[in-house]
C-alpha cells in the first residue's frame, strides 16, 4: 500500500487504520471484478473516498466500512459497463490466478452477479448477517436473503454436494 | 456453527483469495491506458468504416436518384405511355433518340429522329414496319 497522503494528522491516522487492510480489499474487489489490475484501480478509489468520509465515520469497524465502501463501487462499475450492450462480460481477461488456484469454484463464481458475489463474501468469508450485509449493501433484507439462497444452492449444484 | 457446505466454501474462497497479486502496479506499467488506447482505436476504425459505407452507398444511390426513369425520359420525348417500344437507339451522351413505338391502334410511330428518324424496322418477316429512310416515307404498317 502506498502511501496516501503526507503530513497531516487526518491523513495519518486514516493511513494507519487503513493501509493494513488494503490486500484484503483487492482480493475482494478481484473476486467480485474478476480481474485483479481493475481491483487495485477500485481500491484506489475506494482509499480516495473514504480518506474524504474519514472525519465523519464514527470509527466502528473501520475494515468492514471500507470493503463495503470497495465493494459497492464495484457493484456500480460493473452495472454501468453492464449497460454498454457492447461489453457483455464482467471482465476483459479469464482470472489466471482464480484458474490456477480453483477453477470449478472460479467457473461457478464467474456465473453470478456482482451483488451475488458480494454478498456471499460478507456472509460466508467476513461472517455478517443478511441484516448487516443489506444496511451495507442498501438494499432490503429479503432481497440479500435470495440472494445467498439462490447464490448457495447454484454453488452446491456446480460444485457438488461437498457436505 | 458455521454449516458445513459454508465452511467449505469459506476455505476455497479464502484459498482463492490468497491467489490474487495485489502489489501494485507502477503507474508507467499499467495495461489500463493501453486497453482504452485499443478501445479507442476500435472506435476510430468503426466510425471511419461506417463513414465510408455511408459515402460508398450515397455515390451509388444519388446518381441514379438524379437520373430521369427511362419512363420518364420517353415521356419527354413524347411518347405516349403504354404504348409498345419497338426500338430505341441512344446518342454518344446516352441521351434517347429514334424511339419507334407502336400506339394502342397499332400504328408505327417513330420520335426524336436527327433531321429526322433515319430508321428501318421490320418484323421478323421482313415485313416492313417503319421506314425512316430518306426518301418517300413507306405507309407505317400496323
Amino acid at each position: 500500500m502506498e502511501s496516501v497522503a503526507t503530513a497531516s494528522p487526518i491523513a495519518t491516522s486514516f493511513e494507519a487504520t487503513m493501509a493494513p487492510n488494503y490486500d484484503g480489499l483487492v482480493r475482494r474487489l478481484a473476486f467480485i471484478v474478476g480481474d485483479a489490475e481493475e481491483a487495485k484501480d477500485l481500491a484506489q478509489t475506494a482509499y480516495l473516498k473514504a480518506l474524504e468520509a474519514w472525519p465523519r465515520f464514527d470509527g466502528s469497524d473501520p475494515r468492514g466500512w471500507l470493503y463495503t465502501i470497495g465493494i459497492n463501487l464495484a457493484i456500480s462499475e460493473l452495472r454501468r459497463r453492464r449497460l454498454r450492450f457492447w461489453r457483455r462480460r464482467t471482465s476483459s481477461t479469464e482470472p489466471s490466478w482464480a484458474l490456477r488456484v480453483d477453477p470449478d469454484l472460479w467457473q461457478a463464481i464467474d456465473e453470478l452477479d456482482a451483488p451475488q458475489r458480494a454478498a456471499l463474501l460478507l456472509n460466508v468469508l467476513d461472517g455478517y448477517t443478511q441484516a448487516e450485509i443489506a444496511s451495507r449493501l442498501d438494499v432490503p433484507s429479503g432481497t440479500v436473503a435470495s440472494w445467498l439462497s439462490r447464490t448457495k444452492a447454484h454453488l452446491r449444484q456446480r460444485l457438488g454436494e461437498e457436505r | 456453527m458455521m454449516d458445513p457446505f459454508d465452511s467449505m466454501l469459506r476455505q476455497r474462497i479464502t484459498r482463492l483469495l490468497v491467489a490474487v497479486p495485489t502489489e501494485p502496479i507502477p503507474q508507467a506499467s499499467r495495461p489500463r491506458p493501453m486497453a482504452g488506447r485499443r478501445m479507442l482505436r476500435k472506435r476510430l476504425i468503426l466510425a471511419v468504416g461506417l463513414g465510408l459505407l455511408i459515402l460508398a452507398s450515397l455515390a451509388v444511390s444519388l446518381p441514379a436518384m438524379s437520373r430521369p426513369t427511362y419512363e420518364a425520359r420517353l415521356r419527354d420525348l413524347g411518347v405516349p405511355a403504354g404504348v409498345e417500344i419497338i426500338t430505341a437507339g441512344a446518342d454518344a451522351n446516352g441521351n434517347l433518340m429514334d424511339v419507334v413505338y407502336r400506339d394502342k391502334d397499332g400504328h408505327v410511330h417513330c420520335v426524336k429522329g436527327v433531321g429526322g428518324c433515319y430508321v428501318s424496322i421490320t418484323d421478323p418477316s421482313r415485313r416492313v414496319l417503319y421506314d425512316g429512310g430518306p426518301g418517300p416515307k413507306a405507309t407505317p404498317t400496323p
